[in-house]
């Protein structure tokens, strides 16, 4: 008569599940866009770590048998795809650039050269994590959680089971690292 | 850059830190190393303020394209073509409906943004083609399709300004007959559909509109089916993910355990609406905003009578509704397909018979028949069960009479005498107690179907203390297994009521051993329900119990400490997790063969603790103990050895061995595809895997081509 052994657990190490945490996240952000709408007349303004915390309060509330093992498992994998979402976007939009369909933007001037610089900015953000990856995959985590998850550095303590003190130290190494290497 | 430099780096830097602020750069320029290190450890004293600048300012861009992300989810195009798209009228998961204006109304289609490219884009073209191949006058006809400028596929069809169907026939008091009357429009109308190979598979009120001269309009093949499509795996799971983002009320039984789908299942959901229609209820538990116990009760509950429900709009009456049409309503419910219905004509067929006053052929099932199907459907768990607790009987008694050996140990004779007599009552009351369960002749049950496994459970639970109030034993052995049960079946909220009333009334008696053992099943159960403290606790208390006892349970003592360990690394304290399932592996080594599953489990779950400490030459040697000892012939269990090796393969990776690691992910790649399939997200998951080994050895082709499959697999599967 042995329990011990968590048969709910795979042992899927790293990031997966980012496939499926993207649906719900998209589906969450869809949703949130439409309540936006409805209460500002318009006005959209969310911001990454709202919309991961609104997805681990809905997906982890909800028992549909998650694919995550515990919430640090969770914040990780939510971060990972709230890189993807963006970067998918941009490369979305560049290509209706290239194809001659570029369309307006409702946001005013100012804000949308920002944006075009800024697109470009997080793509070879984007790029130098791929290289970064080689060369310490916990630095890239890191920076999936402070910067595209927007976590605390409490909450991205406990994500990747390191202390404070060490996520304060990879996030100023890996930000060195990058500025240097965009 | 490479990791030792990387390394080192980050070990400078600590140093760094320790030496005074104003001799810092000169610390770094003295020191012998190379000048990419150099420079960098330079520029993390310079450069950080500009570092945390850009960032910050980069951090605005991300939430700014956020935002234009979401905006794009919902901004419909102005106009199409000369039409003028006004306000938005329907939404769903995959498309937004709105109303277009020109001379007449319409109503348009769209896609929504961000899916071109995934499978929803197949579904909205599926729609296009099966909507143009039907041509029916209770199908909304379909105009024109196209492209907007943004690059989205739209549908032009017809503007019904209309209600629900449920709602129509509520708000204007619909007569039985004119409710039976429609909805054979509504039968003929699937009917159609089935001759024309497409299964609607969406039957539900809000798709079904009537307007104010009665007409009725069949909305929404968003996710029908053309009967003939081969590619029936892929296409399941998309119908899941279909109908994950609608409500998911409507869903069929094997709808939700992604079965196969035939024309079945639009004769059960015919059934869910001509139960609407006729009660305005649900024949399910639906106070419930959570998925997963609807689902639940979709499949295992019995619907509730229509006469049961209560008095509320649109309920005809049960007067009406007893007999024939109960009983017709129930047929078209059956959980097994092949129970129902063999064609939606069949059903419009016993509905007219009704209403022309012949005996209709959906009948009232037997008793008999019940409990046969009971065994039948719940095949796969109802004779583990009841096995289990025919071996309980067993068991139980067993225990009873130690117990009671020891408590009269000075009164042998007498114990023995009075143990025979009471063992026979035992024996008797426990048979009882058990074909009582099985018995169907509760009154509040009426009609009820037949009994599920899950009832059993539930009727067992419930009547447990009052069954038992002087037997302690039993009370808290049946505890134990039911609410064991439970939790391999995932319900922890009944089986930690079970399991905590068991070790309560366990802490009353006197054997340590049980109740240690008992503390072992609570822990389990915590850690399965991600409760990590509760299970610690538990897990200790049990090794604390065991410790200060003499008689010896080495296997429950090995499963307490594996236990432990495994809540404390879940927990977050890896460093003592390592230290307790050390404990674990080697009195395991003592106990158990080397190659006992036991034992193989425990290594296995070691490695991934050592893994997490960064012990990886131990952990890499011992996961490739485990996986020589489980790909021998006669042990092969396919899927531990490739989740094993997708583990091993992770470890390789982060020792930079990314061709042994490839090697690996595609060897359990194979495995996952034999098991699961190709678009399994654990297939899926494991291919990207493989890609991202192969990125980093440098083979950039290979794994764009991974990544390529795995993204299409993805869409395949159903993901956006």
């Amino acid at each position: 008569m042995t329990d011990s052994t968590n048969k709910n657990h795979p042992r899927n190490e790293s990031y997966h599940g980012v496939d499926e945490l993207l649906p719900e996240m998209y589906d969450i952000l869809r949703s949130k866009a439409h309540l936006h709408r409805m209460k500002l007349g318009g006005e959209i303004t969310l911001n990454t770590t709202e919309v991961v915390h609104e997805a681990y309060e809905k997906l982890v509330n909800g028992k549909d048998k998650p694919f995550w093992n515990d919430r640090a498992h969770f914040l990780r994998i939510a971060a990972r795809t709230m890189r993807f979402i963006l970067i998918d976007y941009i490369r979305t939009r560049d290509r209706d650039k290239r194809g001659g369909k570029l369309k307006d933007l409702t946001l005013n001037e100012t804000s949308g050269q920002h944006l075009v610089a800024g697109n470009e900015s997080l793509f070879s953000l984007h790029e130098a994590l791929g290289k970064l990856e080689a060369i310490s995959p916990r630095h890239v985590a890191v920076v999936e959680c402070r910067f595209f998850a927007g976590y605390s550095i409490e909450e991205t303590s406990e994500a990747l089971n390191i202390s404070p003190a060490t996520v304060k130290r990879d996030w100023t190494l890996a930000r060195t690292w990058l500025y240097k290497n965009l | 850059m490479n990791p030792k430099q990387w390394e080192q780096f980050e070990a400078l830097y600590i140093e760094l830190h320790q030496q005074p602020e104003a001799q810092r750069q000169s610390y770094i320029v003295q020191l012998k190393i190379d000048d990419e290190v150099k420079d960098l450890l330079m520029a993390s004293l310079e450069d950080t303020d500009k570092s945390e600048q850009f960032f910050d300012s980069l951090r605005g861009v991300a939430d700014d394209i956020l935002n234009e992300k979401a905006l794009e989810f919902e901004r419909p195009p102005e106009k199409i073509g000369a039409y003028k798209i006004a306000h938005k009228i329907g939404r769903g998961g995959f498309s937004s409906v709105y109303l277009a204006t020109r001379d007449n109304d319409f109503s348009v289609k769209i896609l929504h943004r961000g899916l071109e490219g995934s499978s929803a884009l197949n579904r909205f073209y599926s729609e296009r083609s099966i909507l143009a191949s039907l041509n029916h006058p209770n199908i909304a006809t379909l105009y024109d399709g196209g492209v907007t400028d943004d690059g989205r596929p739209y549908l032009f069809m017809e503007y019904i300004d209309g209600v629900h169907i449920d709602q129509y026939c509520a708000a204007n008091n619909l007569h039985l007959e004119q409710r039976l009357h429609l909805f054979l429009l509504i039968c003929e109308t699937i009917s159609y559909a089935h001759r024309n190979l497409v299964i609607h598979r969406d039957i539900k009120p809000s798709n079904i509109l009537v307007d104010n001269n009665g007409r009725v309009k069949l909305l929404d093949f968003g996710i029908a089916k053309l009967l003939d499509n081969n590619d029936i795996e892929a296409d399941l799971h998309e119908t899941r993910l279909g109908t994950r983002v609608m409500t998911p009320m409507f869903s069929s039984p094997e709808q939700i355990r992604s079965g196969s789908i035939t024309t079945a299942s639009d004769v059960y959901q015919l059934g869910l609406l001509l139960y609407r229609m006729l009660t305005g209820g649900f024949p399910y538990n639906r106070n419930t905003t959570n998925r997963y116990d609807l689902e639940q009760s979709i499949l295992n509950d019995d619907p509730v009578l229509p006469t049961s429900q209560p008095e509320s709009e649109g309920f005809i009456g049960s007067r009406l509704l007893r007999g024939d049409l109960e009983h017709i309503i129930m047929m078209a419910l059956e959980k097994d397909p092949s129970r129902r219905y063999g064609s939606v004509s069949e059903l419009a067929d016993d509905v007219k018979r009704h209403l022309d006053g012949h005996p209709v052929k959906a009948v009232k099932p037997s008793l008999g028949y019940r409990s046969n199907r009971f065994i039948r459907r719940h095949k796969t768990w109802a004779i583990p069960t009841l096995a289990l607790i025919v071996l309980l009987l067993g068991s139980s008694i067993g225990l009873l009479y130690q117990s009671h050996i020891i408590k009269q140990e000075r009164d042998i004779a007498l114990a023995l005498e009075r143990l025979s007599s009471e063992e026979a009552a035992k024996a008797e009351e426990l048979s009882e107690y058990l074909i009582e369960l099985f018995r169907v002749n509760d009154p509040t049950r009426g009609d009820a179907q037949d009994l599920t496994a899950r009832e059993l459970l539930d009727r067992g639970a419930g009547s447990l203390s009052n069954r038992f109030p002087d037997e302690p034993e039993i009370q808290a052995l049946f505890g134990e297994t039911l609410g064991r049960i439970y939790m391999n079946i995932g319900l922890f909220d009944q089986s930690r009521e079970l399991l905590e009333n068991a070790n309560e009334i366990r802490k009353e008696l006197d054997d340590q051993v049980a109740l240690a053992r008992s503390h072992n099943y609570l822990g389990s159960m915590y850690n399965m329900s991600r409760n990590y403290l509760l299970a610690s606790e538990n897990f200790k208390n049990g090794l604390n119990l065991l410790d200060t006892n003499e008689s010896v349970d080495e296997e429950l003592y090995i499963n307490l400490l594996a236990g432990y360990a495994s809540s404390l690394r879940e927990g977050g304290s890896p460093d003592s997790a390592a230290i307790f399932m050390d404990r674990a592996y080697s009195l395991g080594n003592n106990v158990y063969e080397a190659s006992d599953r036991r034992m193989l489990r425990l290594k296995a779950e070691y490695a991934f603790i050592l893994r997490g400490l960064d012990r990886l030459d131990e952990a890499e040697e011992i996961y490739r103990e485990v996986l020589l000892a489980i790909t021998v012939p006669e042990v092969t269990d396919s899927l531990t050895a490739a989740s094993i090796m997708n583990n091993l393969a992770y470890l390789l990776r982060l020792r930079e061995r990314y061709d042994e690691a490839a090697d690996l992910y595609r060897v359990s790649l194979a495995l996952h595809e034999g098991i699961y399939g190709n678009n399994h997200p654990q297939t899926i998951m494991i291919n990207n895997n493989l890609a991202n080994a192969y990125n980093v050895t440098g083979a950039y082709d290979t794994a764009d081509s991974l990544f390529l499959e795995s993204l299409s697999r993805f869409h395949v599967s159903g993901g956006t």
